[in-house]
């Protein structure tokens, strides 16, 4: 059987709107469902946010390495955030599947939420320079020319 | 005509085979046992100015002499055994459609004119990943490349570089670790990394665009994309005097990567003016508006003025139905790999049945499940069609762009992020990063 020159299959398309203004950024990266949550109350503070693959060990803190005050024995709003924007963004599997869960077994937020693992206390700063590198990207000039590299790229 | 798009097509098979010989080496890397691989190489190319070069160059990696210089060697190689396919393929489509093939800007020499250090180090970074092989790369072989890339985007000469870079880049990251070597797409890879390799020898000035003026027919749109960058291409058929010229515009742009689905639309406020009239049906009338030599416009809001109303489906038919003298530019040579290939195509007397548009003459079309089109449930019921033909995976499929509907109206695929940009939301995922993007990055 020949092999394809093209990805599989498309982009991955919710119906379901992203909150961008409450998650402005997320990935699934390394080893870690990861990204960024407005504070509900101050414009100007963010939460930088992670859950790790299999152990669903977690942290949440401002971007001033403050640990968040949601944070008792148990996943915050942050994190319920991040998690469910993920779920938007990449589909239900696409997460599970990235965070080692089993999902014939654990199929909700809720169900995720509760095997979660424990707080690493460790603020992950690299997270936020990654958002940043993300937003620069809408910086960047756009082109009027033709670019045959993009035919690669099947949407 | 079209029933001999379904003959063995000969010469197509060998070709495959000796790239697929070619990319095993790629695939855990250039430690040892290639040796019989590359040198076959040689002779394939006996008599072209590839030969000597390929030569000195198999001839040095058999003695684990691996320097930049080769890798080059070997990516120039494939592409033109893809370039090959290409043109064959071509040629199979365009006598199936009844196609003319005289391309009178075949031969536009591409020599690059400038270095840069940037793509000194990208040919350095696909070199070590050839040297690893895809399926034992190390994540620090893949990441180390990350601010020689951010540099390539912030360029506008090598846009196109960074484009495909940070799409390949972002594709091996989230593939690895490798687990089996059955989860590496490795002509997918290969491909990458070779017009990678390609672009990477340095850039080449842009040839002169040529005034072009006559009516335009916008016909179609797709959009291609990656987490980090999206374009934008509008189809459509160039008339001038008497000869009908199948034309593109392409615009394109990097992203943010929670923008998604139907706002990507929202990154291209400059093409509404041209989607507009592909929403309504109507004509543009050109005047001196710069296009390439192959068939690309370089958009001039100034060089259009609105022109009649048409109807899309009689335009595609009479142009681009078969037997029709339309004039389809190839990709410059550089560039020429069977991906690349998208001939436009109008039918009529179809049915679709199992994800295929069975012809009347007996020849079935698979619709192309990999680019985004008009799906088999939207094409239902419906009796003319306009799309691109393509090929891939060893077959022929058809990428439906426009259709009619049956109460006599028109459909093309991506209508709901036309009519999106058209009528932008007050506030979306574009417009509420563009304004953190605003705070955050001046501070």
């Amino acid at each position: 059987m020949p092999q394809s020159s093209l990805l599989d299959m498309r982009v991955y398309t919710s119906t379901e709107k992203r909150d961008v203004k409450k998650v402005p950024f997320l990935e699934l990266f390394e080893n870690r469902l990861q990204g960024i949550v407005s504070s509900g109350s101050d414009v100007e503070r963010v939460y930088v946010s992670y859950f790790e693959a299999g152990s669903l060990d977690y942290c949440c803190s401002t971007n001033n390495n403050r640990p968040c005050g949601g944070l008792r024995g148990a996943p915050c709003g942050h994190l319920e955030a991040l998690l469910s924007e993920a779920i938007i963004q990449f589909g239900f599997d696409a997460v599970g599947r990235f965070l080692r869960i089993d999902t014939t077994q654990v199929d909700s937020i809720r169900k995720i939420l509760a095997g979660a693992g424990n707080n690493t206390g460790l603020y992950a700063g690299e997270i936020f320079s990654r958002f940043l590198g993300d937003l620069e990207l809408l910086e960047l000039p756009s082109s009027d020319k033709p670019l045959t590299t993009m035919t690669w790229f099947n949407g | 005509m079209l029933e001999n798009l379904n003959m063995e097509l000969n010469g197509v098979k060998a070709i495959q085979t000796t790239i697929a010989d070619l990319d095993a080496c790629f695939l855990h890397g250039f430690v040892g046992g290639q040796h019989e691989i590359l040198a076959a190489l040689p002779a394939l190319f006996d008599g072209t100015p590839l030969y000597p070069r390929l030569q000195t160059s198999v001839q040095a990696m058999a003695q684990n002499t691996f320097i930049e210089g080769h890798f080059v060697t070997l990516a120039a190689a494939r592409s033109s055994l893809q370039g090959t396919l290409y043109d064959l393929l071509r040629h199979y489509a365009l006598t199936a459609l009844g196609r003319s093939a005289t391309t009178p800007t075949d031969h536009l020499p591409i020599a690059p004119t400038q270095t840069d250090p940037l793509l000194d180090s990208t040919r350095e970074w696909l070199m070590e990943l050839a040297i690893a092989g895809f399926a034992r790369l190390e994540r620090e072989a893949v990441t180390s490349f990350y601010s020689t890339l951010t540099q390539l985007r912030a360029n506008p000469a090598t846009v196109s570089h960074a484009a495909l870079l940070t799409g390949f880049f972002h594709e091996l990251i989230t593939a690895l670790p490798v687990k089996s070597t059955t989860d590496v797409p490795l002509l997918r890879w290969v491909d990458l990394w070779s017009r990678a390799m390609l672009d990477a020898v340095g850039l080449a000035d842009p040839p002169p665009p040529i005034p072009a003026s006559g009516t335009l027919y916008p016909l179609g749109v797709e959009l291609r994309q990656h987490s980090r960058f999206v374009s934008l291409m509008i189809y459509g058929v160039l008339k001038q005097d008497d000869v009908a010229q199948w034309v593109r515009q392409t615009w394109s742009s990097f992203k943010a990567t929670a923008i998604q689905g139907n706002e990507l639309w929202l990154m291209f406020p400059q093409a509404q003016p041209l989607l507009e009239h592909l929403l309504q049906g109507k004509a543009m009338n050109l005047r001196d508006m710069p296009m390439l030599p192959y068939g690309d416009f370089l958009w001039d809001a100034n060089a259009i003025e609105s022109g009649k109303r048409f109807k899309p489906l009689d335009i595609a038919l009479a142009y681009c139905g078969i037997g029709q003298a339309l004039f389809v530019s190839p990709v410059p040579p550089i560039e020429r790999h069977p991906v690349q290939l998208a001939e436009p195509i109008a039918l009529t007397n179809y049915t679709i049945q199992d994800s295929h548009l069975y012809l009347k003459e007996g020849v079935a079309l698979a619709l192309d499940s990999r680019r985004a089109g008009l799906t088999a449930e939207e094409l239902t019921g419906t009796t003319s069609l306009l799309g691109l033909l393509h090929y891939d995976v060893g077959e022929w499929s058809i990428q439906p762009l426009l259709t009619n509907n049956p109460a006599g109206k028109f459909e093309f695929a991506g209508r709901a992020g036309v009519e999106l940009l058209r009528k932008p939301p007050k506030t979306s995922t574009v417009s509420i990063l563009q304004e953190r993007a605003s705070r955050l990055l001046r501070k």
